[in-house]
């Protein structure tokens, strides 16, 4: 079987592109926004250096004697890219190998909730550790029986103001604990997304509120698109669904806890012409 | 360079690849969304470092760092997927009716199922055809690393996609 003629075939396809001049217009637009940053970050510097000038001037009610030694004007800051982003090490995760529960070294666990999916087949354990300074939500789980394919999922997450943890247990067991019982093509299936923006629950969801068109880092301007509050065996969901010229409708649902009313909720990437 | 001559070399820059570097979005990402989303933001990094790179003449190589990296990002953001892993790689895999029907579903599939790291590995090295050096400099790691991520990704592919018999090259 030679690999790369079954990419070529399997990679093969895919929806029409987006107009050369919409590329060319989102380019223009994030130049004029790098250029407006730039400004911004010269005239704060000049700001701070100018504060520090004045900060750094004799109090003129306070009589001085000689010369004051004045520091040379520091070179201008380089902002370069950042470094090619190394793979993170999980907090908390169970070993796929083993199914041991392991832990970064480092952290410290605040509270520990065993068993939180009640699901029989399915090993799960979360807690509010501290790690480097900072607190953090985490939860981990394995399903398995999954043998010899093993599913499992681990997350972490900084606490959200005004959400609970156990909130926030309860939204990843709605979201990821059936995935792992169909990891090729699940479907929430919670909602459906119609030409004209409009969302429709299925399944027992409810919709809390809706909203369309999604905003521009969410969806591209000109599909049908939508953002949502939805409630599904008592988790809140946030949903973002448009179509795009693809097969089906691109919809995710993210738990409410980490975007209260979908806000900074990303599809996957921003969107450069995002406001 | 005039704002015209600059846009008219990226836009025959973008037309002619923009097919090719999608699919290898769509080879990270899994599905045609979240390529198409890549590959904008990918092209607007391009557009506006475009005399920059353009000057540096690969322009392709500059897109396909950002497909990567970017992808790193969204993976470090969203850890989320639910992640499958075959435990005995080779021995005791059960037949999977789809693979007869449907061969490009299963390598996407397959593909999909590999951790992050391995999945590039295989990507770069054996689709792209990049050697252990450039794959270990594009994605910042070892040729150790590359080695290990690229045999263990082969044979997990091979494990779901091949018999025995038929050896992935």
């Amino acid at each position: 079987m030679d690999l790369k003629e079954t990419f070529d075939r399997a990679l093969d396809g895919g929806p029409a592109h987006r107009p050369i001049e919409d590329r060319l217009a989102v380019g223009r637009r994030a130049t004029r926004r790098r250029r407006t940053a730039m400004g911004a970050s010269v005239l704060a510097t000049a700001l701070v250096l100018g504060g520090i000038g004045w900060a750094a001037q004799p109090d003129p009610a306070v009589k001085t004697e000689g010369s004051v030694a004045t520091s040379p004007t520091p070179p201008p800051t380089v902002v370069s890219e950042s470094p090619a982003p190394s793979m993170p090490t999980p907090m908390y995760e169970y070993d796929f190998y083993t199914g041991d529960l392991e832990t970064a070294s480092g952290v410290a666990i605040q509270h520990q909730v065993d068993s939180p999916i009640a699901r029989s087949g399915v090993k799960s354990s979360a807690a509010v550790i501290t790690f480097k300074g900072k607190t953090w939500w985490v939860m981990s789980a394995l399903r398995e029986a999954g043998r010899p394919l093993r599913n499992g999922w681990n997350e972490e997450q900084e606490p959200t103001p005004g959400r609970s943890f156990e909130q926030w247990m309860h939204e990843m067991d709605v979201l990821w604990t059936e995935p792992m019982f169909d990891t090729y093509g699940y479907k929430a299936g919670w909602v459906t997304i119609s030409e004209n923006g409009l969302l429709t629950p299925h399944k027992g969801a409810t919709i809390l509120e809706q909203s369309s068109p999604a905003r521009l880092d969410q969806a591209p301007e000109g599909v049908p698109s939508a953002t949502a509050t939805i409630e599904v065996d008592g988790a809140r969901l946030c949903v973002i669904a448009r179509i795009m010229d693809d097969p089906s409708p691109g919809i995710v649902y993210l738990a409410e806890s980490e975007y209260p009313g979908c806000g900074d909720a990303l599809i996957g990437y921003p969107y450069e012409s995002a406001p | 360079m005039r704002r015209s001559d600059r846009e008219a070399a990226y836009t025959d820059f973008v037309l002619a690849r923009q097919d090719h570097l999608r699919r290898v979005a769509y080879a990270l990402c899994g599905n045609w969304h979240d390529a198409d989303d890549l590959l904008q933001t990918a092209l607007t990094k391009l557009y506006v470092a475009w005399s920059r790179v353009a000057r540096d003449g690969n322009p392709e190589a500059y897109v396909r760092r950002i497909l990567v990296h970017t992808n790193i990002d969204d993976f470090r953001r969203r850890q989320r997927r639910v992640q499958t892993v075959s435990l005995d790689v080779g021995a005791d895999m059960p037949a999977r009716e789809r693979l007869d029907s449907d061969e490009q579903a299963a390598l996407m599939e397959a593909l999909q199922s590999l951790p992050d790291m391995q999945r590039k590995v295989v990507v770069l090295r054996h689709w792209l055809g990049l050697d252990v050096r450039e794959t270990a400099v594009e994605l910042g790691i070892a040729e150790g690393t590359v080695k290990s991520h690229s045999s263990r990704g082969l044979a997990a592919l091979q494990s779901v996609l091949a018999s025995p018999a038929e050896p992935l090259h």
